[in-house]
């Protein structure tokens, strides 16, 4: 059996490698850029029995990352570095944050402004971003993420262009429906916040707006870099399914003839069975609540085997 | 405490070079500047571009931008800064366009053709076959502009010179000044005083402000300039302007430039301003590039990751002002160094150098000049095979390779805050726009030896975090 590199310990990645195990004792190493594990979800209560779980049978390597040096992909550690080539790797990259030309936010750039990966680690550290903070973002992670920093007494705000689902939410987060447009800064540091018409007094701007982004698009990608999800459950899902692709004991395929996109695509493993396919409109009349972008569809009796 | 020559506000690519100048001969030099660290001044507001074509061609300004260029692929092997050569498009758009390329070849031949520049003119075929990506009828192109890293030269100069003797004093502002028949007093900000028998001043947007000091007076205006950055993928070739028969100062200037980092440049014109402090850019600036660059493009499917401002001091009489002051031939003024200042400033340094041996100073060449060592990332060593020890590879910013000891090393090339890093090492100038930064604050902060509290983005009050 191959054994294969998987950038990234969050949950698609962890969730991969603990299915390649369970599925055909299939080895894989779980390489992490920080010193933890768990990415976006790491300060999400409701994913930390699933990481610990993945924990105990997968094999992570903290403090090595994925670095592209000109055509070339490296993985790097403390004190040496390999080529990562194509075929055993499955990247796993997730999320990047909406920059401020994109979301047509102008101004100042004074220090203050972060994106959201950032804080996360700065948590980590024990270090706060800011005392007066406001969090840009339209999503489950930026609400954790402020309940995070109030936590730890800070004053947050969360504006969102679009309205929040916040029943999950212990109360006392105050949302501003509207859109950041333009920063002031005083002194270097950030003063000040012009969200819709109205000026937001605040030393700290946190972007949490994201794009699905996979910086190695040579390899095949799981989890948030390839589905607009923010829905632990359905990342969790990806690896699963990326797994049974990989393992595909048959050697039988089925196209699914299809306009959406579909994950892990359109030419996918009989042993699968599970697609993920996005669905934003759908979402609006199911009524499921804005998490979930995507819909699983199970692919129990469906038959035109190919090949 | 006394020196030779005191060279005011060389925080700047022209006061470096000056100061670069003077590290070869026997003299006492102080460099006194207002940011905490060299280049965050005018400086920090450029495209990194090597001009030729720069009117009025009577200009001084368009004189030094020709020298300068002349001897940049010189400095650049000696200090080991990347810096490429390319050429500059002026895209013909509509017929009437078309059909004053001549003229325009004619012009420009006159003035630059005899410089040793070639001029050419590129019919529909050629543009595509030159620059796929660009769509047009026809273009001017002219040879000899070039793309340098910036940061990597300032970096370079102001190691070149701590190397070679040259004092600094950083983060210091001059309050004052006083004549004393062959010398000048210098009270600064932090309560010192320095003397000083020659002053240089080359304080950019500051420069009126410090000859006050000495009685004289110019008038200097403030233009700003936006540039908007985009990630990934060639753009273009070479240096791209739609090319302007009647100037529209709306739209006037600006290019589409490509960069030593792979990311694409495109920067607008300069509009005039009142405040000097202003680096801020507005939705207006944004829809005057697109209006201006986005017709240039086939494709036009790129991420822009950020948008900043520079700002320039503009003189009256729209040139570059170099001269002694009314008062004293030991005191010289530099006014007004605007585009093109990073062209010209090697050749404006030479003409300093002469105008203070003019003057009297006495320039006895040192027998011992050291050089400087390049700058050599972990990515360089990975690159070539070479391997590497463990805070090598301790990645800090993934999009760009930075290590833990790349920030030691730039801190030892003189950083000391957050955008010292930066402007060193391209920490976190990729798609991400800095996913890395809280990683980055800590690991900065432990090789300064700092608590994290005190580490600034570009010192004053830009603190960047707290607990």
């Amino acid at each position: 059996m191959v054994g294969y590199t998987i950038i990234g310990a969050g949950l698609a990645g962890l969730s991969l490698a603990l299915e390649l195990r369970r599925l055909g004792g299939v080895e894989a190493e779980v390489i992490e850029y920080r010193d933890y594990v768990g990415g976006i979800h790491s300060i999400m209560p409701e994913t930390k029995g699933f990481i610990n779980e993945a924990l105990k049978e997968v094999s992570t390597r903290l403090i090595t990352t994925a670095v592209r040096i000109n055509d070339a992909i490296y993985a790097i550690w403390r004190g040496g570095y390999r080529r990562l080539t194509s075929n055993v790797i499955v990247a796993t990259g997730g999320f990047r944050v909406m920059t401020l030309p994109e979301l047509g936010i102008y101004g100042e750039r004074p220090a203050g402004i972060y994106p959201h990966h950032a804080v996360l680690d700065m948590l980590h550290y024990d270090l706060l971003p800011g005392k007066d903070v406001v969090v840009y973002g339209d999503n489950q992670y930026a609400l954790s993420l402020a309940r995070e920093l109030m936590r730890r007494g800070v004053t947050v705000r969360v504006i969102s262009p679009t309205k929040l689902d916040t029943r999950d939410m212990d109360g006392g987060i105050d949302i501003i429906v509207g859109r950041v447009r333009y920063v002031k800064g005083m002194g270097g540091r950030v003063e000040k916040i012009l969200v819709n018409s109205e000026w937001v007094a605040a030393d700290t701007l946190v972007i949490s707006m994201f794009k699905p982004f996979n910086p190695f698009p040579e390899f095949r990608a799981v989890g948030q870099a390839v589905i607009e999800t923010y829905d632990p459950g359905i990342v969790i899902e990806s690896g699963k399914i990326m797994a049974g692709e990989l393992v595909n004991r048959s050697g039988e395929f089925m196209v699914i003839d299809s306009d959406l996109p579909i994950y892990p695509g359109n030419r996918v493993s009989r042993d699968v069975r599970r697609v993920i396919i996005p669905c934003r409109d759908v979402e609006s009349w199911l009524m499921v609540g804005s998490t979930s972008l995507v819909m699983m569809l199970q692919l129990l009796n469906y038959r035109t085997p190919i090949r | 405490m006394s020196y030779d020559v005191v060279i005011i506000g060389s925080g700047g690519v022209v006061g470096l070079f000056i100061a670069y100048e003077l590290a070869h001969y026997r003299v006492r030099v102080l460099v006194i500047d207002k940011e905490v660290e060299p280049g965050f001044g005018v400086s920090k507001g450029h495209a990194g571009v090597i001009h030729v074509v720069q009117p009025p061609f009577n200009s001084l300004r368009s004189k030094l931008a020709v020298e300068g260029n002349r001897l940049y692929d010189g400095i650049a092997r000696r200090l080991h800064v990347r810096i490429r050569r390319l050429n500059a498009l002026l895209v013909a758009k509509n017929p009437a366009q078309l059909i004053a390329l001549p003229a325009v070849w004619l012009i420009l031949n006159h003035v630059y053709g005899k410089r040793g520049f070639r001029i050419r003119i590129l019919g529909p075929r050629s543009l595509r076959r030159v620059e796929p990506n660009v769509s047009g009828l026809g273009a001017i192109e002219v040879e000899g502009y070039g793309i340098i890293n910036s940061f990597e030269l300032i970096s370079q100069l102001y190691n070149f010179c701590r190397l070679n003797g040259i004092d600094f004093a950083l983060n210091t502002e001059v309050k004052d000044a006083k004549i004393l028949g062959d010398e000048v007093a210098l009270i600064t900000s932090r309560g010192g005083e320095y003397r000083a028998k020659y002053v240089v001043n080359a304080a950019g947007l500051y420069s009126a402000d410090i000859a006050r000091l000495f009685g004289d007076e110019y008038k200097l205006e403030f233009g700003k300039g936006a540039m908007l950055v985009f990630w990934g993928g060639e753009q273009v070739r070479n240096i791209v302007a739609p090319l302007q028969l009647i100037p529209n100062p709306k739209t006037k200037g600006g290019a589409i430039i490509p960069t030593v980092f792979g990311t694409t440049i495109w920067g607008g014109p300069s509009l005039s301003m009142s405040d000097r402090g202003d680096r801020s850019v507005n939705e207006d600036d944004i829809d005057v590039l697109n209006e201006k660059f986005s017709g240039l493009l086939r494709n036009r499917n790129f991420t822009p990751i950020k948008a900043y401002a520079g700002v320039r001091p503009i003189p009256e009489g729209d040139d570059f002002v170099i001269t002694y002051s009314r008062s004293s031939k030991h005191v010289i003024h530099l006014i007004g160094i605007e585009s093109p200042g990073l062209t010209s400033a090697p050749a404006i340094a030479r003409r300093v150098v002469e105008m203070l041996r003019e003057a009297g100073v006495v320039l006895t060449p040192k027998d011992d000049v050291k050089e400087v060592d390049p700058m050599i990332m972990t990515r360089d060593i990975i690159e070539g095979g070479g391997s590497i020890n463990d805070d090598q590879g301790e990645v800090i910013c993934p999009c760009m390779g930075v290590t833990r000891a790349d920030i030691r090393e730039a801190i030892k090339r003189g950083a000391t805050t957050l955008d010292g890093v930066v402007f060193r090492t391209g920490l976190g100038m990729g798609i991400c726009q800095g996913m890395c930064l809280g990683k980055a604050i800590k690991v900065i902060s432990e090789e300064l030896g700092i608590d994290p509290r005190k580490l600034t983005k570009l010192g004053d009050d830009s603190w960047l975090v707290t607990r």
